[in-house]
């Protein structure tokens, strides 16, 4: 066998693999979770991905769409994905049921600096469906979970039903991970807090700045102002990550669809420095 | 205790605040303000969470949003005497201090080292709010993907 450095492809990255979906979580309205098996045990034992990345899912006939690797990486042979019905290969993709199968490449693109946050505090700031690709990170932290600091989540989406994972807060509040969501609007029953997330990093206590990072990932407003609270707080521009997303074709960095300035999002990105691309980030057009 | 909403005064400021403030415990689902009602006091949260609720024909009292350590809440006890726009509830035992709007607006036109510092904290406060409520307003998780 040959030797692959984790996250990359393990063969010519043009290539996809087999995949079958071994199970379907729903989630919330309109977004799943698609727990993946690799037709070849081989692929599957060569396969491994960094927290952040991301692969390329094939439908035949229909197209290729990126999505976010959202499972834990130190699981293999197995792998998930949590897709929300955009377009017409996460269409179609709803229609398939548990033992269909399609092509994946990958996996692609950077990843989050968890080496970077050692013994430091860590916050993790995300909206919507930008748990997703934050997840794996937080799989990590918590595989790690004495290699760190204070490990923090602050979680914010359009109403209750909209929080992503619900059914594993306990667990990660059990483990070392301070959870916390808000909602932009409550249901009569909802009892937690009201306003979007960026409020939350307002009011934390941050003890330490010089020694915090804070991970991002959510809509690309949510993030600038993230970053902005970020750094009202003293947190250094350099320990301010945030996750991009373009329209990936190639996911190589050839097509140039994904160019977000002198960046290519699919090769470059998706995990970027803040202040590598935040000069574009209030670009309109970028 | 180091709170967003002090830590930015000058000290003189903080002193002479100090003299006219109180500390106040606010038990669980206890009232600060009450939405059209006049607010004769300025709360300023140190601990625990405070709700802000709009009354809404129809749909009963609606969560706007939620307060916290460092936020202030009330200041029409200070900038205007209109009635407070939302209700504020305790979401738990809260620690508050308390400015009375008549010392308070006393201290601010009778001590501009104090008044103006005061207001300029104040406006940043209530930009932050504006900031977060325009946010609310553009609804960003609607059509999000991945």
């Amino acid at each position: 066998m040959s030797t692959v450095t984790a996250g990359t492809p393990a063969t010519d990255p043009w290539l996809a693999q087999t995949v079958r979906i071994a199970g379907i979580t729903d989630e919330i309205e309109g977004v799943a979770t698609y727990h993946l098996d690799f037709a070849d045990a081989s692929a599957a034992g060569s396969f491994s991905f960094r927290p952040g990345q991301f692969n390329m899912l094939y439908l035949p006939g229909v197209g290729e769409a990126a999505i976010s690797i959202s499972s834990d990486p130190l699981l293999h042979g197995t792998l998930d994905h949590t897709v929300r019905i955009a377009g017409q290969v996460t269409t179609e993709l709803a229609r398939a049921g548990v033992g269909a199968t399609f092509g994946l490449r990958g996996p692609f693109g950077s990843s989050w600096p968890i080496d970077e946050c050692l013994e430091g505090d860590v916050i993790l700031v995300t909206g919507g469906i930008g748990l997703a690709p934050l997840r794996p990170a937080i799989y990590e932290l918590l595989n790690r979970r004495t290699e760190f600091g204070n490990v923090t989540l602050l979680y914010g989406a359009r109403h209750p039903f909209g929080l992503l994972y619900s059914a594993e807060y306990d667990d990660w509040q059990a483990n070392g991970v301070d959870v916390n969501t808000t909602v932009d609007r409550a249901s009569p029953a909802w009892q937690g807090n009201v306003g979007v997330v960026t409020q939350l990093l307002d009011r934390m206590p941050v003890a330490d700045p010089e020694r915090t990072s804070v991970l991002c990932c959510g809509p690309e407003v949510m993030m600038w102002y993230t970053a902005r609270s970020a750094l009202g707080r003293g947190i250094p521009k350099e320990r301010i990550w945030i996750s991009l997303e373009r329209n990936m074709n190639c996911a190589i960095g050839l097509c140039g669809h994904c160019q977000f300035g002198p960046t290519f999002v699919c090769k470059d990105g998706p995990v970027v420095r803040y202040d590598r691309v935040s000069q574009y980030l209030r670009v309109e057009g970028f | 205790m180091s709170l967003q909403f002090t830590s930015q005064l000058p000290e003189v400021a903080r002193e002479a605040l100090a003299g006219i403030a109180a500390e106040r415990t606010i038990a669980k689902g206890q009232t600060l303000c009450r939405e059209g009602e006049s607010c004769h006091e300025l709360f300023l949260v140190a601990s625990g969470h405070v709700g802000l609720d709009m009354l809404v024909p129809g749909r009963g009292q609606v969560r706007v949003m939620t307060l916290g350590p460092g936020e202030v809440l009330a200041w029409s006890a200070l900038v205007g005497n209109q009635g407070a726009t939302a209700t504020g509830i305790a979401l738990e035992e809260t620690e508050t201090i308390v400015f009375p709007d008549d010392a308070l607006i006393n201290l601010c036109q009778t001590n501009h080292d104090v008044g103006y510092p005061m207001m300029r904290e104040l406006a940043k406060a209530i930009s932050r709010r504006l900031v977060t409520s325009r946010l609310q307003l553009l609804d960003l998780f609607e059509q999000e993907s991945l």
